[in-house]
């Protein structure tokens, strides 16, 4: 069963002469444990694509469903609810709450989902440290560098149950190296069974991922799939169309 | 599966129950920590709310003596001030039947002034009487020829510590310094138990079982500390509160205002808390939460200014209050509710931008772009009805007890209660009209105009506080411009400070004025010991007084005749002195600008176009000392004469010669 799955979804802003096509008729299908990049230009539909996977905005036709639950008809805090145990999200610009420290921002998924501070806590701390973000657990978002508050928004993305990894940009803000190492620790969770929907403009990043879905001008207009494994090329069944 | 999501989910409360709250609520205090200084109008108005209904209600609560003045600690008290056997009776009737206290006092002249002190004897401090005397210095008077004083006999008589003193006929030493906390005014020397051998007033402090009292009061007057309290309604923390509630309800438009700001500058954040799962309610919370802390910091700031100021202002109050008052005697009640008020006011201000935040949509708020407006129809109709519902009642109240103003207080209540909604419900399409009238106005000025119309939920409720505060405003000066402008009701100034005025029996018997420069107004000085004295006896006086200040003297002399009206809900009945030929030169008015018809002449403004006065007299026909019931006329002719003297107190009213010989008013002349 796919993690996240997207039929036919297409999204509009505006009304009548004003309406635009944000997204068309897009199907995507993410199983677990995989990791799935998403490029394309300016404008092209890839962040409303993302918002529209992760429940933050409805799509105008079409239907998402995410481990198996459809997200439409469900009401604003059943969704909420959905985000906060399946669904983590990373940002190009962190959105890490200032005036919470590092830990507190990890374990606040945890404690708004009812988890006592102490075990929500505890969770974060291991969650930091296993990015290595141990000793920096105290500090404040504006007491750390780019790369640190990247690497905490993916810990605060990933604690938990977490089961679908949405990252929009998230080495945009970043220089090269601690680019890649975001990108690792995306490739890493996906390899503990997380899948992961992630943004990109650079073809570097993007090579990571099992499949890369380019967009243009709101429809997928290519798709990149994982070089065949040697049994796939002897099965003609299971060949790799591409 | 949709079905398996909730069955899993249903372990946890769906919203995060308490752990969710105490995390969301400890972002807000850490948000208000960081950005404090951005709610800094709304706290310091808060905070400045309760400080002054803090130390307002203190003082207001403090101002008038303490209810159990003159009390005690009694339940009970009677005075006697002339027959002492009849005292002496009651004193062993009441012994028999509990505990008495009795202080004995005989009133002395202080040589060179008008003022007294009392001889008094009061055990100290007795059963009952401990709140009513305090030894500020040395020791209570422990022999006759000992004796304690009040600071002003101290200072009246130039004493000290160890000092003798010639007081009741007895030399005594100064040993003590007292005081009556209840009345710092009241001067007296305090000695032991049958040293003041004239009492003028004995006082029984005395508590006996509730049934004896019916027995106990033929013949004496008792009174409870209950009997002579004021029963008005509107006392003084009704008034604070009343004053309060209308404070936090502007405070509470404008807070409105300042957290939708506050909550739009905070949109990004609040887009980032949904989208990691916060729900409407955790969203909602977070501005909530924040407004009860700013209210809550505002209710305990305000509470330290006040309890500053209250100490600070304390001593130089207690001064002008004439009695101690207690560091923690503050109006509890007042102040928990001043502070209770400030939480609700803030947290009820935040509600409403906290319910508005959550219908932004979260892709929005995470873009940190404020929603545009939402155009919202609202009917002008329910504004409508409020308000002409508040003009009809405040028409009718208006209307009641014969258009006086003593009469429907129900319905002008009601009707500024309803004026209120009103206001809030109409100032959202008055806002609109200023986006019209901006197309027309410079740039700078149509942008701010556009944007109040664009804006209303930010700008509405700070002008429905305007409002209301100006609506405050015109009632108060509607109501002081009713009162004041009443022409019965008079209130003219004081006399100047070369100016006194020698009463020779209590007004309106008649004066005598002493005038140093010719001109200006008088003011009353009222002389007990004059009462004895014969009329010629009190010229005689006057005129060395007049004497001896190099002083004009004018005589007074009160007609037997008054004036009376009604208008405006204000009665008047007043007094008025003949327009003798030498007062009226004192004041510079010939005979020829007398109206020759005139009753009556008067400086007062307004008077003359009073309808329905009434002058009452009463006649000397019958001849001298033998007055007639005598009568009145309506309406009596008034002329206004600008040359009379305006002070409350002074001849501003006087009756002519004319009008005394015309009626046979008889004149009681003190000169």
């Amino acid at each position: 069963m796919s993690m996240l799955e997207l039929r036919h979804v297409s999204k509009s802003y505006g009304e009548g002469a004003n309406e635009v096509d944000a997204i068309s008729d897009i199907d995507l299908s993410v199983e677990r444990g995989s990791l799935v990049a998403i490029m394309g230009p300016s404008g092209s539909g890839k962040s409303t694509l993302l918002t529209i996977a992760g429940s933050l905005e409805e799509p105008t036709t079409g239907e998402v469903s995410i481990d198996g639950v459809r997200l439409s008809g469900m009401s604003r805090n059943d969704k909420a609810r959905l985000r906060r145990r399946s669904v983590g999200y990373v940002f190009q610009d962190f959105n890490l709450l200032a005036g919470l420290t590092a830990v507190e921002n990890v374990s606040l998924p945890l404690e708004l989902d009812g988890t006592s501070m102490k075990k929500a806590r505890t969770k974060g701390l291991a969650a930091l440290e296993g990015l290595g973000l141990g000793d920096r657990a105290e500090n404040y978002p504006d007491q750390l560098s780019g790369g640190e508050r990247q690497r905490v928004a993916i810990a605060r993305a990933v604690v938990g149950d977490r089961s679908l990894l949405l990252a929009d940009e998230p080495s945009g803000a970043l220089d090269s190296v601690n680019g890649e190492a975001v990108m690792r620790m995306i490739l890493a969770a996906c390899h503990g069974g997380v899948a992961a929907v992630v943004v990109t403009h650079d073809a570097k990043l993007a090579s990571w991922a099992d499949r890369v879905v380019f967009l243009r001008d709101g429809r997928a207009v290519d798709e990149t799939l994982p070089p065949p494994t040697p049994e796939e090329l002897l099965n003609p069944n299971t060949a790799n169309p591409a | 599966m949709m079905d398996d999501f909730r069955v899993a989910s249903g372990r946890r409360p769906s919203d995060g129950g308490l752990p969710a709250r105490r995390a969301v609520t400890r972002w807000a205090w850490r948000l208000f920590r960081r950005e404090w200084r951005q709610q800094f109008l709304i706290l310091a108005l808060i905070t400045v709310a309760v400080a002054a209904t803090i130390l307002g209600s203190s003082v207001a609560v403090n101002d008038p003596p303490p209810k159990d003045a003159g009390f005690g600690t009694a339940p009970y008290s009677s005075s006697f001030t002339s027959d002492n056997t009849k005292a002496q009776t009651f004193i062993a009737k009441v012994q028999q039947l509990g505990t008495a206290q009795v202080i004995e006092n005989q009133t002395f002249s202080i040589p060179g002034s008008i003022n007294t002190y009392q001889l008094r004897s009061q055990p100290a401090p007795g059963p009952f009487g401990g709140p009513m005397l305090t030894l500020v210095s040395g020791h209570y008077p422990s022999g006759a020829n000992q004796v304690a004083v009040t600071s002003g006999v101290e200072s009246a008589f130039h004493l000290s510590l160890g000092k003798s003193w010639q007081v009741g006929g007895v030399t005594r030493e100064v040993v003590g310094i007292v005081q009556n906390p209840q009345s710092l005014l009241d001067a007296f020397a305090l000695v032991v138990a049958g040293q003041v051998t004239n009492p003028s007033q004995v006082t029984v402090l005395f508590n006996v079982p509730a049934g004896d009292i019916r027995s106990l009061s033929k013949g004496a007057s008792i009174i409870t500390p209950a009997s002579v309290a004021a029963s008005n309604p509107l006392n003084p923390e009704t008034i604070s509160l009343v004053a309060l509630v209308l404070g936090m309800l502007l405070i509470a438009l404008v807070s409105i205002g300042g957290f939708t700001v506050l909550a739009q500058r905070r949109m990004r954040s609040i887009g980032m808390l949904e989208s990691i799962g916060a729900t409407d309610r955790h969203v909602r919370l977070v501005v909530s939460a924040n407004g009860t802390v700013v209210g809550i910091a505002g209710a305990i700031l305000g509470l330290i200014v006040g309890l500053a100021g209250w100490l600070a202002y304390r001593p130089s109050f207690e001064q002008s209050a004439h009695h101690l008052i207690g560091i923690f005697a503050l109006p509890w009640l007042v102040v928990i509710l001043a502070m209770v008020l400030a939480v609700l006011a803030a947290y009820f201000a935040s509600s409403r931008p906290a319910r508005a935040i959550t219908k932004v949509p979260i892709v929005h708020a995470l873009s940190g772009r404020p929603a545009p407006p939402r155009q919202i129809h609202r009917s002008m109709v329910p504004g409508i009805v409020f308000l002409v519902a508040a003009f009809l009642l405040l028409g009718y109240a208006g209307g009641t007890g014969g258009g006086d103003g003593n009469g429907g207080a129900p319905e002008l209540l009601l009707g500024l209660l309803l004026l209120m909604p009103g206001l809030i419900l109409l100032a959202p399409f008055f806002l609109s009209l200023t986006g019209r009238v901006a197309r027309r106005a410079p740039i700078a000025a149509r942008l701010a105009l556009r944007d109040l119309a664009r804006y209303r939920a930010r700008s509405g409720s700070a002008l429905s506080a305007i409002s209301i505060g100006v609506l405050i405003a015109v009632i108060v000066i509607l109501a002081s411009a009713s009162r004041f402008s009443n022409v019965l009701d008079y209130a003219g100034p004081n006399l100047a400070s070369n100016q006194l005025a020698l009463h020779t029996g209590f007004p309106p018997q008649g004066g005598v004025v002493v005038h140093r420069n010719g001109k200006g107004q008088l003011v009353p000085v009222s002389h007990p010991k004059t009462e004895t004295a014969s009329s010629a006896q009190l010229a005689v006086g006057a005129a060395q007084i007049a004497k001896g200040l190099d002083a004009q003297l004018i005589a007074l002399e009160s007609p037997n005749a008054n004036l009376s009206g009604r208008q405006g809900g204000r009665s008047w009945s007043g007094q008025i002195y003949v327009a003798t030929p030498r007062l009226l030169r004192a004041f510079g008015i010939s005979a020829s600008e007398i109206d020759p018809k005139a009753d009556v002449l008067t400086s007062r403004p307004g008077l003359s176009g009073v309808s329905g006065l009434n002058m009452d007299f009463s006649s000397a026909k019958q001849g001298p000392g033998q007055n007639s019931p005598g009568g009145g006329i309506r309406n009596p002719l008034i002329q206004e004469i600008s040359a009379l003297p305006s002070g409350t107190s002074a001849p501003n009213t006087v009756i002519t010669e004319y009008a005394m010989k015309k009626f046979h008013i008889s004149e009681d002349t003190t000169d």
